[in-house]
């Protein structure tokens, strides 16, 4: 700490004290300390409204700027004070607003638990987040911006949030709607290349039904739409493959990774590979890798 | 408060609209399948596609229905088929072998990764007993092809153990059968003409680091005995010549220090001038010395990708300056441009779906303990034996190959199984690396949006994107892959209906 000596003691005063003198002169600062001495001081910032804020009023115009719509920020700025004050005195809720914190509340038929924490997930490196029940049907974000975040990034956060929101919604409709397809597709993969017996006979997709797709689409609270016919039977073929890749030697390695060269192969590599049996007729030819030097 | 009405999420067509993900890049949507299938729409085109709103006979329709995005005209033998090709590695077993012949090193690069010990410590030179064994598990490994790597320190300092296993692998794959590579990552420093000779006529590849001109390399690679960067182009050139027009090859790369950031320009400049074919840009990773330097050469994602843009332009400049038959290319990129434009993968493993820690590579340190990967035995030299799956000549292939911690790995760094990377549009070209994440962000699963390496990942992708939608760029990608237009859109009536 900066230390320098009071002109008429001698004795080491810190640098407020310093500046004070330097500011009001040995005169007036003594008479500061006679009045003042040993009391803590609250000196308000400049151009605050400092009558308002010691007011005895205070407490009522708060409330009643609160009620004509005044927002906190105002009310904190016209005061010269925090913006705990009037939240306080307006008895808000205290986490709902603060610089480095938000809060809101979705409604979970527009928004399903699931998107919502995918979303915040998101934002994990900038933001501790927290989901939590408001009430039935209604989750209640909260994100405290985290102290290293760049000042951009708190200001953006919540419009951020609202998009990234809206894209897990989307992101889980389609995973939703296809799942089935992508479990058929990669069991199928695994299993071997052979043509399901669904593809084979040509079976149509269903068509839409009446009223499915909406132009507009912008009634996010209606149901989701019911599953196709089609996952129906893909779900069966699916279950055959699986049966299908249960019932052969290399259940717990089906693809036959951990089953050594020659114990695979035979001794000249001319074998057939024991361990894929069932799982797929024919290995393909490996590809060396690229060299992946991480150093020399 | 309370959220807005979500107005933009728009109702899927469950006839129509098939698997797909999607990401904002360059002003458009891009859509991507399992397939590594793509396309950028615009919003309009986006919200027709997704609500089933496209009709038949629009070219972006017929382009979405060739590539599989409509979920009534699939062919599921061809869309299986295809994904069984971009996966076959999964197949294989581990291709990749990575052999630790000495920790000794000559250079103290100011981010060894490998955590090199000085010359006069013999302790950790590898011995032809354990080399021996170390072959042989090798040899074990169920694929047919196999890449032997030789690292360190630097390799070249236990000299008789690199020639033993060239030998020994070499004679023992005349009975094997399998399709054999050697590569030797090097710094040249102790290269002679009789080495290289003995090397080049058993079809040894070469792997060396250049970090740009001989300002960063010198800098980032320091040797006491002299120029490193001097030595090193020297002899990439002379092994270059003679390589010519062979199999077997010398590569070089880079590793990005915050000395390289104000000269991207430079650097791909450099390896033009040295006569390579490309230039391999890669960014730090938190292992071995570069954890203690990384508040001196360390840097933040941004600042890689900025340089990596830079660097990538002024490649694609050098391009149009050159005859289309030689192209320079850019290694990060290329290796995502064969994900993005073919359906073949390149099996680079820390590109993949599961990784290939433990079930696509092994890494052999020079007491014969094994790893799942070096990354692994990089962890090991810092003190931590979490990635140690078996010793070579104890135990056996398959006890190193289903070890838990090979199978955790291949949970975590399975794409299916992470949050973010499951929904992303990366996903088919992407790939993480689980023991970055494990020293990341303190577990193999990591969180994948907010680790330096995805941040990585996406910005590159979302620049390649970027510069695929200029036609003359796409026009150089292709040549980097040899990729002729049109051969896509042939491969491409396999997803239709017959």
């Amino acid at each position: 700490m900066t230390r320098t000596r009071c002109q008429n003691s001698l004795q080491p005063i810190d640098s407020d004290a310093a500046r004070l003198l330097k500011i009001l002169g040995s005169r007036r600062l003594s008479a500061l300390q006679n009045a003042f001495g040993g009391r803590r001081l609250w000196i308000p910032k400049a151009g605050s409204n400092l009558r308002c804020s010691v007011c005895r009023f205070r407490d009522d115009c708060i409330r009643s700027w609160r009620q004509q719509g005044v927002s906190i920020a105002n009310i904190a700025k016209r005061l010269g004070v925090s913006p705990k004050l009037p939240i306080s005195v307006s008895e808000e809720p205290m986490p709902t607003c603060d610089q480095d914190e938000i809060a809101f509340v979705l409604d979970e038929q527009l928004y399903p638990l699931e998107a919502v924490q995918n979303a915040v997930y998101v934002f994990t490196d900038r933001a501790y987040v927290r989901v939590e029940r408001a009430e039935p049907d209604r989750l209640k974000v909260v994100m405290t911006v985290k102290a290293d975040a760049a000042p951009s990034a708190r200001t953006a956060l919540k419009g951020e949030f609202d998009n990234e929101l809206i894209h897990q919604v989307l992101r889980q409709r389609i995973s939703t709607s296809n799942q089935k397809i992508r479990e058929f597709i990669v069991t199928k993969a695994l299993v071997s290349a052979q043509p399901s017996a669904l593809v084979a006979a040509g079976a149509p997709a269903p068509a839409a039904a009446e009223g499915d797709a909406c132009p507009e689409c912008v009634d996010t609270a209606a149901p989701a739409p019911a599953a196709p016919q089609i996952d129906a039977a893909l779900e069966k073929e699916i279950d055959r493959l699986l049966a299908e890749i249960e019932s052969g030697d290399g259940a717990a390695d089906p693809l036959g990774v951990s089953v050594p060269w020659e114990e695979a192969f035979g001794a000249k590599g001319k074998a057939e590979p024991k361990a894929v049996e069932g799982a797929k007729a024919k290995a393909p030819k490996a590809k060396a890798p690229k060299a992946k030097a991480k150093r020399s | 408060m309370t959220a807005p009405a979500p107005t933009a999420v728009p109702v899927l067509d469950p006839v129509k609209t098939g698997p797909f993900r999607f990401r904002r890049v360059a002003g458009k949507l891009l859509v991507t399948n399992d397939l590594g299938r793509h396309q950028l729409l615009d919003e309009k085109q986006f919200h027709d596609f997704v609500t089933g709103g496209l009709k038949e006979g629009d070219p972006v329709y017929e382009k979405l229905k060739t590539d599989g995005f409509i979920r009534d005209q699939m062919d599921f033998d061809a869309i299986a088929a295809v994904w069984a090709k971009r996966n076959k590695f999964l197949w294989q077993g581990p291709t990749l072998h990575v052999i630790v012949t000495t920790l000794r090193c000559n250079h103290r690069c100011l981010y060894c990764h490998a955590s090199a010990l000085g010359m006069a410590d013999e302790t950790t030179d590898m011995t032809e007993e354990t080399a021996r064994k170390v072959v042989d598990r090798v040899f074990e490994s169920p694929s047919s092809a196999i890449t032997i790597e030789f690292q360190g320190g630097e390799p070249l300092a236990n000299w008789p153990v690199v020639k033993f296993i060239v030998e020994y692998a070499t004679e023992k794959n005349k009975t094997a059968g399998k399709s054999l590579w050697l590569n030797l990552v090097t710094n040249l420093s102790m290269m002679d003409a009789e080495k290289m000779d003995w090397l080049l006529e058993r079809g040894v590849n070469f792997c060396t680091s250049i970090d740009g001109p001989a300002e960063v390399h010198d800098k980032n690679r320091p040797w006491s005995s002299g120029a490193s960067h001097a030595e090193a182009t020297k002899w990439f050139k002379v092994i270059d010549k003679k390589t010519r027009n062979k199999m077997f090859r010398i590569d070089a790369l880079l590793t990005v220090t915050r000395l390289s950031l104000g000269k991207p320009v430079e650097i791909v400049d450099e390896y033009e001038r040295i006569g390579a074919r490309g230039v391999f840009l890669r960014p730090l990773n938190p292992y071995g010395m570069a954890v203690a330097t990384w508040n001196k050469i360390g840097y933040t994602h941004q600042e890689f990708l900025a340089f990596y843009e830079k660097a990538l332009d002024r490649v694609l400049e050098l391009n149009r300056k050159r005859p289309a038959s030689k192209p320079f290319f850019e290694q990060t990129a290329r290796l995502y441009l064969a994900k993005i434009m073919t359906d073949d993968d390149p099996n680079y493993l820390d590109l993949r779906s599961p990784c290939g820690a433990g079930i696509g590579q092994m890494a052999y340190n020079f007491d014969g303990s094994v790893f799942t990967c070096d990354e692994g035995r990089m962890l090991n030299r810092m003190g931590d034996d979490t990635f140690l799956i078996g010793k070579a000549g104890e135990g056996t292939y398959a006890e190193s190959a289903g070890h838990p911690v090979v199978r955790a790995l291949a949970v975590a760094s399975n794409l299916d199984n992470q949050i973010e990377c499951s929904k992303c549009a990366y996903k088919p070209y992407c790939g993480i690396c689980p023991v970055q994440c494990y020293k990341e962000q303190g577990d193999i699963t990591g969180r994948m949006p907010t680790n330096s390496r995805c941040k990585i990942s996406m910005g590159v992708l979302d620049l390649l994107f970027d510069r695929l939608q200029d036609k003359k760029n796409e026009k150089i990608f292709r040549s980097w892959l040899k990729v002729r237009k049109g051969d896509n859109e042939k491969a491409a009536a396999l997803y239709q209906r017959g």
